[in-house]
């Protein structure tokens, strides 16, 4: 077992990985389509959206890091860090490799948002949809653990959960807003990523 | 740790309605008032709960996915053969020996590459066929049947008798 801790480690940490970048991506659309009428008011829905992202990187680091560990599989910085350059199915991996940077850059800007123009960071947080559709083809395609049909039908619900809700945000964002300025005296609801400057 | 939160949903939140505010061309909307501090000592409590539990979950999750496949999987039939550390030895291209015996009963050898298997093959890049080819194929210089060596029993004599291959099909 400890031979292969590392390649253990690095299936793993890169499955679930893959569950909490979909959890985040999933809780994010919960918070901001408000498909069951209206956004949660508590302040620790938003926290745990923001978690998940943080914990899907550190997921994703160890998934890096153990595979770069691994001593059967031989994956250095240059197949890691560049799309492609992996012999070892090199879409599937790039794939992963572009997930990878989206991600990064994702939470980088969450992390900086205070500092940065509201637009820059809604376009690279947009940017999350892609990450979770590279993340999936990267994990139904090169993952080792793809062929179990508990891991398979996770994929295929997460898939379908995700595109669900797209679907439903980018339809209800054609709503007309006002509405929410009558609730503007009222508790205001949380949805932190409804920009209401933008014309219906 | 969830101060920063409280500070950006305020702020959000006050943003928001000044945006409102301006294009309903109206004054600006009075904002809520700050929530009084038992509400945010709870509020922490529950995004610290939340936390705990979303890292409590997936990493015992990630703890026991990592037990069962050292418990149940075969190490050797689950890698990926991306660039295995010691490629598998091989010495030029596969053979499969076709055994004709002639009219006179002296065998001879005819050599051929199986068909649909590319010279020097060794399956790299194919996970479950990573090791496999590299010990069907591997040249066995002990089982090809050399000319120099007659046959005992031959049968009668026949045209041609069905291809033979030392490694099976």
């Amino acid at each position: 077992m400890s031979s292969h801790l590392a390649w253990y480690t690095a299936r793993a940490t890169g499955v679930f990985a893959y569950v909490l970048v979909t959890a985040a991506v999933v809780w994010g659309l919960l918070l901001s389509g408000k498909p069951f009428g209206r956004a949660p008011t508590a302040r620790w829905v938003l926290d745990l959206h923001r978690f998940l992202g943080g914990l899907s990187v550190v997921f994703l680091g160890v998934h890096i890091g153990a595979l770069v560990a691994d001593s059967y599989t031989h994956f250095g910085a240059a197949e890691i860090l560049t799309p492609l350059a992996s012999s070892w199915k090199p879409v599937p991996v790039a794939l992963g490799v572009v997930a990878m940077y989206g991600l990064v850059a994702v939470e980088i800007t969450s992390l900086a948002m205070r500092r940065l123009p509201r637009r820059l960071w809604r376009v690279v947080h947009l940017g999350s949809f892609g990450v979770f559709w590279l993340s999936s083809f990267h994990f139904l395609t090169a993952g080792t653990d793809a062929r179990n049909p508990l891991l398979r039908g996770f994929a295929i619900l997460a898939s379908s959960t995700v595109l669900y809700l797209t679907s439903y945000r980018v339809l209800t964002a054609r709503a007309p807003r006002l509405r929410d300025a009558d609730r503007a005296g009222g508790p205001t609801p949380l949805a932190p990523y409804t920009d209401v400057s933008q014309p219906a | 740790m969830t101060d920063g939160i409280d500070s950006d949903i305020d702020d959000m939140r006050a943003a928001r309605l000044e945006r409102l505010a301006a294009r309903r061309g109206s004054a600006a909307v009075p904002a809520r008032a700050p929530a009084p501090p038992s509400q945010r000592t709870r509020s922490r409590h529950a995004a610290a709960t939340s936390r705990v539990v979303a890292l409590g979950l997936s990493t015992s999750a990630a703890l026991a996915m990592i037990a069962v496949l050292g418990q149940h999987s075969a190490p050797s039939s689950a890698k990926p053969a991306a660039a295995p550390a010691s490629p598998p030895a091989t010495s030029g291209p596969p053979t499969i020996v076709v055994r004709v015996v002639l009219p006179d009963a002296s065998p001879t050898s005819v050599t051929s590459p199986p068909a649909g298997s590319p010279a020097g093959s060794t399956g790299a890049g194919s996970r479950s066929a990573a090791s496999q080819p590299a010990q069907q194929w591997s040249a066995q210089p002990a089982q090809v049947v050399r000319a120099s060596a007659p046959i005992a029993a031959a049968p009668a004599p026949v045209a041609a008798k069905p291809a033979t291959s030392s490694h099976g099909s």
